[in-house]
């Protein structure tokens, strides 16, 4: 009897087991790696441009343009969803030249574009 | 049979994790490098071009030399400069910002305030229109008098000559200064026969190159930017030559039939367009002769089909008894503004305007004075758009726009 379960032993045991301390250092090693992982993948995600900046840069454009076509010298203020433009307008005391800028306000982002142009 | 070895697959399975996180890492580095890069391409751009915008309107705080330009508080550092060149100007704007540099180059000209089709001086003659001569715009005469003319065998054929208002005129012509200029910086002096290839470009950031040519005959070269070629005789220019924005300074210049070009010239005595020669937009000619010799004879002439986009100006002293002449024949066309201190023959097409001390033509038997024989001057067909020289001295100096970008 003691031969044929030593038997059967030998033929079913094709996996070896780990000591328990080698397992638990091996869970150990692949935990903090998957939470450095995420960690990176957090800071990353959180730094990368924001979307509403990008749309607020394109807007700027627009508005740029539009006061050029428009000739509207005026001071102005935009609302938009994430964002918000508010528009000074300077004039250079020299012949009809204008600076423009555009204070942009994105979540806690402040930026500023300048730009000068003619009438 | 796996043997036991969690420790292993656990490292093989950090190693990837890693793997993935730094390849994750360097991505997004790269990317936002990137977009920091074309984030100041367009900064860069944005503030040389402000930059060109302000000083279109204050060219005369600027000199031959570089300025520092503090419009914007920022890190972007511009220094600009403007230039002339012959009846245009230069306007040189660089951007830096740590290693990128942005140069822009742009070729300015004056916005035409001549609304104007003829300015003639009081000098106490009518003009006499004959043949198919017309005028369309409003016109500065003697007397506001334009009447019919007759010569020989030739009557005015059609109902109407002017096509816009007549008014009174002063008793000269505005005074011309400084319309045709170039910069005394340093220059590099170089003699056209010792140019090893026959094609030469000078970018306009660098220092002006002068040829000086010995032969009378320039023939197939190729010569393009910051260029002025010299000759103390006459020059002979051949059709297969290919000039662009060069200014050409001899006594007497000369272009071959069919020649083709954007060239200003700067001559003393004579410059002559053969039949088919085409000056593109913006060229120009310039005469300046403050001779007393009352045989030296000033003239341009533009034989038939012959074509000039920009401007002409035969000037002089006022004491000066040589005689200035424009001969525009038929067929002959100016696209610009027109400037004679003493007599137009004018059988072609001017379209822009035209100042001129009186007018002739000579025919095989007499010559006539203020007679305009089929001649036409047409103020509208030159389009609102067109830079070039403003005579109209009224209400200061025009303001200089962009022709083009070099």
């Amino acid at each position: 009897m003691e031969k044929v379960n030593i038997k059967l032993l030998k033929t079913c045991s094709f996996f070896k087991a780990s000591s328990l301390t080698e397992s638990i250092i091996a869970m150990v090693i692949i935990t903090s790696c998957i939470s450095v992982s995420f960690l990176i993948y957090g800071r990353v995600i959180s730094t990368d441009m924001n979307l509403s900046t990008l749309k607020a840069e394109q807007k700027i454009k627009e508005l740029l343009l539009k006061t050029k076509k428009e000739k509207s010298f005026e001071d102005d203020y935009f609302s938009y969803t994430g964002y918000e433009i508010s528009k000074r307008v300077q004039f250079l005391n020299t012949n009809s030249v204008y600076k423009v800028s555009f204070y942009v306000t994105s979540g806690t982002n402040n930026t500023i574009y300048d730009y000068i142009i003619e009438e | 049979m796996l043997k036991a070895g969690s420790l292993y697959y656990a490292i093989i399975i950090c190693v990837l994790i890693g793997i993935c996180c730094m390849s994750f890492l360097l991505i997004s580095h790269y990317s936002k490098m990137h977009s920091l890069f074309l984030s100041t391409q367009t900064e860069l751009l944005s503030t040389n071009n402000s930059v060109v915008n302000y000083y279109l309107n204050n060219h005369h705080q600027l000199d031959e030399y570089y300025k520092e330009v503090t419009i914007f508080n920022g890190d972007i550092k511009t220094k600009a400069s403007i230039h002339s060149w012959g009846f245009y100007k230069i306007l040189k704007v660089f951007s830096v910002f740590k290693n990128d540099t942005i140069k822009v180059n742009s070729y300015l000209g004056q916005v035409n305030k001549d609304t104007i089709a003829l300015y003639l001086p009081d000098k106490g003659k009518p003009i006499f229109m004959v043949g198919k001569a017309k005028i369309y715009g409003d016109v500065f005469v003697p007397n506001k008098q334009l009447k019919r003319g007759y010569i020989t065998t030739n009557s005015f054929n059609n109902k109407i000559f002017l096509y816009g208002n007549k008014f009174k005129s002063s008793k000269k012509l505005p005074i011309l200064k400084n319309v045709f200029k170039v910069s005394n910086e340093q220059n590099v002096s170089v003699n056209l026969e010792e140019l090893k290839k026959d094609k030469l470009y000078n970018s306009f950031n660098k220092k002006t190159i002068i040829l000086n040519s010995k032969k009378y005959i320039i023939s197939n070269k190729k010569l393009s930017g910051n260029i002025i070629l010299i000759s103390k005789d006459s020059l002979y220019i051949r059709k297969n030559n290919n000039l662009e924005n060069i200014i050409i300074k001899a006594p007497k210049v000369v272009f071959e039939k069919g020649f083709s070009g954007v060239i200003q010239i700067h001559a003393i005595e004579k410059v002559v367009l053969e039949n088919n020669v085409l000056l593109k937009y913006p060229s120009g000619i310039f005469i300046d002769n403050n001779n007393n010799n009352k045989a030296v004879k000033t003239e341009v002439l533009l034989k038939n089909n012959s074509k000039i986009c920009g401007s002409i100006v035969v000037t002089g002293n006022s004491t000066s008894n040589s005689e200035k002449l424009i001969t525009i024949e038929k067929k002959a066309q100016v696209f610009g503004n027109v400037y004679c201190y003493g007599s137009t023959q004018l059988l072609g097409e001017i379209n822009g305007t035209l100042y001129t001390e009186q007018f002739y033509i000579k025919t095989a038997a007499s010559s006539f004075e203020n007679y305009v024989k089929d001649g036409v001057i047409n103020r509208s067909k030159l389009p609102n758009l067109f830079l070039g020289v403003s005579f109209n001295t009224n209400n200061g100096e025009s303001k200089y726009k962009i022709i083009k970008n070099l």
